[in-house]
């Protein structure tokens, strides 16, 4: 038996420009992946020159031996104050390099704003460019002047190249003198093929419009500059300095290359997909786009020629313009460039900072972490941002976190690799190595896979809910900006914290794993020593770090309050796919996605959170006074850690029931109301204590800050884990006893 | 180029009649493109129209009639010099290339009946001339035809 076959119903192009775009992502990790590259290879040029040719072999050889010579124990303080020795020797060598540095980097900024401007000139020269005129081709010029109005553009000057056939455009110059340049062969195609005469020019117009213009020159003129300034000068150092050492730095430095290369030629080729869309939105544009195209080459073309290649290939250009679902994705490969670019940038930047603010090490590694959090959450992040959008608006599963996070980590290994740092920094016996390694390596990789998994989920869910909140807005941009720098803050902070472990990896073994046994067994901690004793010692210590830490604290809270604040706007929400901007095409058909979210639930989590506090202090308030009243050593007890057992037990209990109950977002609702409960025990645990010890128990040095820091810092390590579960345990029973072949849910 | 300014003038003149019976689109570029050619034909013919890596990428590059029909049209104000000196081996030079203008509709003037004409096989053989020339310069078939018959077209056949 067969039925009527469906209709085959296409679906409303979604509005890729509503969002940040591929190009920017690829523009900003080139630019970060130069300024880190560049930075490293002044660094060691100028370590180089200015230790009249002294490897960085010879320089760590010649500070280790000199704080041997002062130092020679083994015990901890021995070794503490070896390694104190030692890096005041390296930083006495390196600290000269600043200028020198920094006039490299001046260099490098000097030479790609020269070029920027230089580029169009020299290239209008070379192809004889001269001005269209309506004395050429009068009709072909009111076109022009047509098309730009039509393109929502400022008239830009028009020239051409008479004696070229190709059917082809140019759009450059600097922005106060903005040029279209077109072929002999695409003005005669007006007469025979206006639409594909539209299309080419609208497809120029539109790089203007979508202010790739500057990033396509710039992205030319840095690389180059990269190549004279920073690339060319290492290079001839290693060929004076370093010849034993030729290969396997000369290997990092053209994987250095290519790197930056790959990233100049995908913005390129990212930037035409862009202006191919905005282009096809005006009619009979999409066909005459299709025809102009070549015949798509060789399906056997391999991967790698694709992302050697400056366009995007005939095919990716047509797809996009027929659904540019692909421009709303964001994979693994993308991460892993974001890895790479940043870990390459981050310890670079690091040790600038350091060289230039010497007293202030923490400055320099907290700078380095927001750049790199800035740029992780304004690629990653804004990607998974613009995925969540389009699995909004077609009812599709949210991105693959685990995937992106994969491709950070991935990159991130890279590009220490890449970094020069097993060659340049660390001394020999410093590095951890063996079983150690592989210990603390499945402990720091698993904190950063895991950490940014549930961030990108937490971005994801943030996404959700402020885009439903910004869609009667003419713009989205808003809902931009607030989730970005919030998730910029977060990662930053969370990514601190990790490259502050990290230095375990690089420097390690300098205090031998025995040694620091040793002298805490002596100090009533006996442990074991094993390979397993480097990782221990760094979750433990990042667990004192969070515990302990202020800014820890205000972070976390973040974790809530981004994702619950489009609340308070949700007069104005609706969903997604009803925005004006959300759509490409004016008068598209708009399918709703097929099942709608469910909605916010703030308030319930506070009450949730109001009654927690209500029942620790049903409990709390009458064992206080009857403790006090019996006037036994048990108050004290039970004041300290006491209450603080029952109040994380309350708390804990609380945040589990919410993730429990909330459908959406159950994760972010606990946190709140755990946040709910945890500043209602602190009120109430300081009342305990001010009405069995009298007001003079809040001048107790420190009470209050305990309190603060037990119920809201220590409570979030433990109600966050507990949340997560529970949210996904819950998640997962729903799913079990949804409908089969129902919608999926997005998070 | 040994082409003289007055072989150049009656080329060019010819040429766009031409170009704007068979590509009349091409008639914005007929001014350049000519002016490039006689500064360099080898050089002209050697351009295929490559892309700018940060242009367009991908439109194809057409085979532009105007330097096939400037190349082909010298070829064949060659071909018609030649025949009527060999017919005319006593006058000057300047009177041949009068007479090579006057074969041409667009030159004859008032004094029609005692210019020269051409007969039928010497059109044909300025058709087969401005054919094969055409399909050298890879143009295709059909548009070679047509310009072979426009070129035929812009002379005079003896009566």
């Amino acid at each position: 038996m067969s039925g009527p076959a469906p209709a085959t119903r296409r679906l409303a192009r979604l509005n890729p420009f509503a969002f940040p775009s591929d190009t920017d992502f690829a523009f900003w990790l080139l630019i970060a992946a130069i300024l880190g590259s560049s930075i490293l290879l002044h660094l060691a040029v100028a370590n180089a020159v200015l230790a009249g040719g002294e490897s960085q072999t010879a320089l760590n050889a010649r500070c280790e031996k000199q704080a041997t010579a002062q130092h020679p124990g083994l015990t901890l303080g021995e070794r503490s104050a070896w390694v104190s020795i030692f890096n005041a020797c390296e930083t006495d060598s390196v600290a000269s390099v600043l200028p020198a540095v920094l006039a490299g980097t001046a260099g490098l900024a000097v030479t790609s704003v020269a070029l920027y401007l230089l580029i169009p000139a020299l290239n209008a020269r070379r192809r004889g460019l001269q001005p269209l005129t309506t004395d050429d081709a009068p009709e072909v010029v009111q076109e022009l002047v047509a098309l730009c109005r039509e393109a929502g553009v400022r008239q830009p000057r028009f020239v051409w190249d008479p004696l070229n056939p190709a059917s082809s455009g140019l759009a450059f110059g600097p922005p106060s003198r903005r040029h279209i340049a077109l072929t002999g062969g695409l003005v005669t195609r007006y007469w025979t093929d206006s639409d594909a005469f539209r299309a080419v020019a609208l497809h120029e117009l539109a790089h203007l419009r979508n202010g790739d213009v500057d990033k396509a020159y710039l992205v030319v003129a840095v690389w180059w500059a990269f190549l004279a300034t920073a690339l060319g000068p290492y290079v001839l150092s290693l060929l004076i300095f370093s010849r034993s050492n030729l290969l396997a730095t000369g290997l990092r430095v053209a994987a250095l290359a290519l790197l930056v290369y790959l990233l100049r030629n995908a913005t390129l080729r990212s930037r035409e997909v862009y202006a191919d869309v905005r282009a096809s939105t005006r009619p009979g544009i999409a066909a005459a786009l299709d025809r102009l195209l070549p015949a798509d080459p060789d399906t056997r073309l391999s991967r790698w020629r694709r992302l050697l290649g400056r366009h995007p290939s005939p095919a990716l250009r047509r797809q996009v313009v027929r659904d540019p679902a692909p421009l709303f994705r964001v994979g693994f490969w993308i991460a892993l460039g974001t890895g790479i670019a940043g870990a390459i940038a981050y310890p670079n930047v690091e040790a600038v900072v350091g060289l230039a603010f010497p007293g202030g090490s923490d400055a320099s590694s907290w700078i380095a972490a927001l750049l790199f959090g800035s740029l992780v959450v304004g690629v990653v992040g804004l990607g998974a941002w613009r995925a969540s959008f389009a699995a909004l608006a077609r009812g599709e599963l949210a991105p693959r976190t685990w995937l992106l996070a994969a491709g950070l980590g991935a990159g991130l290994a890279l590009g220490e690799l890449l970094s020069l740092s097993e060659t340049v920094y660390v001394p020999a016996g410093f590095r951890l190595t063996g079983a150690a390694l592989l210990m603390f390596d499945v402990v720091w990789y698993g904190l950063l896979l895991g950490g940014v998994t549930l961030f990108l989920r937490w971005v994801v869910g943030c996404a959700s809910a402020w885009l439903e909140a910004m869609a009667r807005r003419d713009s989205p941009r808003l809902a931009h900006l607030l989730g970005f720098i919030p998730a910029a803050v977060v990662l930053s902070v969370w990514l601190q914290y990790l490259f502050y472990l990290n230095s375990f990896r690089l420097v390690g073994g300098a205090i031998p794993a025995a040694t620091v046994a040793q002298a805490l067994s002596s100090a009533g901690f006996p442990v074991p020593v094993g390979d397993y004793l480097d990782a221990a010692l760094a979750l433990a210590f990042l667990l004192v770090l969070l515990a302990t830490s202020p800014l820890f604290y205000v972070t976390a809270q973040l974790l809530w309050l981004v994702p619950l604040a489009p609340w308070l706007w949700r007069r104005g929400a609706a969903p997604a796919l009803s925005a004006s901007w959300a759509l490409l095409d004016a008068g598209a058909e708009r399918v709703e996605s097929s099942r709608p979210l469910a909605a916010l639930q703030p308030g319930p989590a506070a009450l949730a959170g109001l009654a927690g506090g209500a029942v620790f202090g049903a409990i709390d308030l009458p064992v206080a006074a009857g403790l006090a009243a019996l006037a036994t050593d048990a108050l004290a007890a039970w004041l300290g850690p006491g209450q603080a057992v029952l109040g994380l037990l309350v708390q804990a209990g609380v945040a589990v029931a919410v993730a429990s109950w909330t459908r959406r977002l159950g994760a972010v609702h606990a946190l709140f109301a755990a946040f709910v409960a945890g500043c209602t025990i602190a009120v109430i645990a300081l009342a305990a204590a001010v009405l069995t010890l009298g007001p003079s128990a809040l001048r107790v040095a420190g009470l209050p800050a305990a309190a603060l820091s037990t119920y809201l810092n220590l409570s979030m390590m433990i109600t966050l884990p507990l949340a997560l579960m529970a949210a996904a345990f819950a998640s997962w029973v729903r799913g079990l006893a949804s409908v089969p072949g129902s919608a999926p849910v997005h998070p | 180029m040994g082409t003289s300014s007055q072989d150049r003038q009656l080329i060019t003149d010819i040429s766009r009649d031409v170009v704007a019976a068979v590509a009349p689109e091409e008639m914005p570029v007929f001014r350049p493109v000519t002016a490039a050619y006689f500064e360099d034909p080898a050089k002209l013919a050697q351009r295929l129209g490559g892309d700018d890596m940060l242009g367009f990428g991908g439109g194809e590059a057409i085979v532009f009639l105007t330097p096939v029909a400037l190349t082909v049209m010298t070829e064949v104000v060659a071909y018609l010099r030649a025949e009527l000196a060999r017919s005319l081996k006593h006058e000057a030079s300047g009177a041949v290339d009068d007479l090579v203008r006057s074969l041409f509709h667009r030159f004859r003037g008032p004094r029609a009946h005692q210019a020269a004409s051409l007969t039928e096989e010497q059109l044909a053989d300025v058709r087969r001339i401005t054919f094969e020339k055409a399909r050298q310069l890879h143009v295709g078939e059909a548009r070679a035809g047509l310009l072979a018959d426009a070129a035929v077209g812009s002379l005079v056949l003896s009566t």
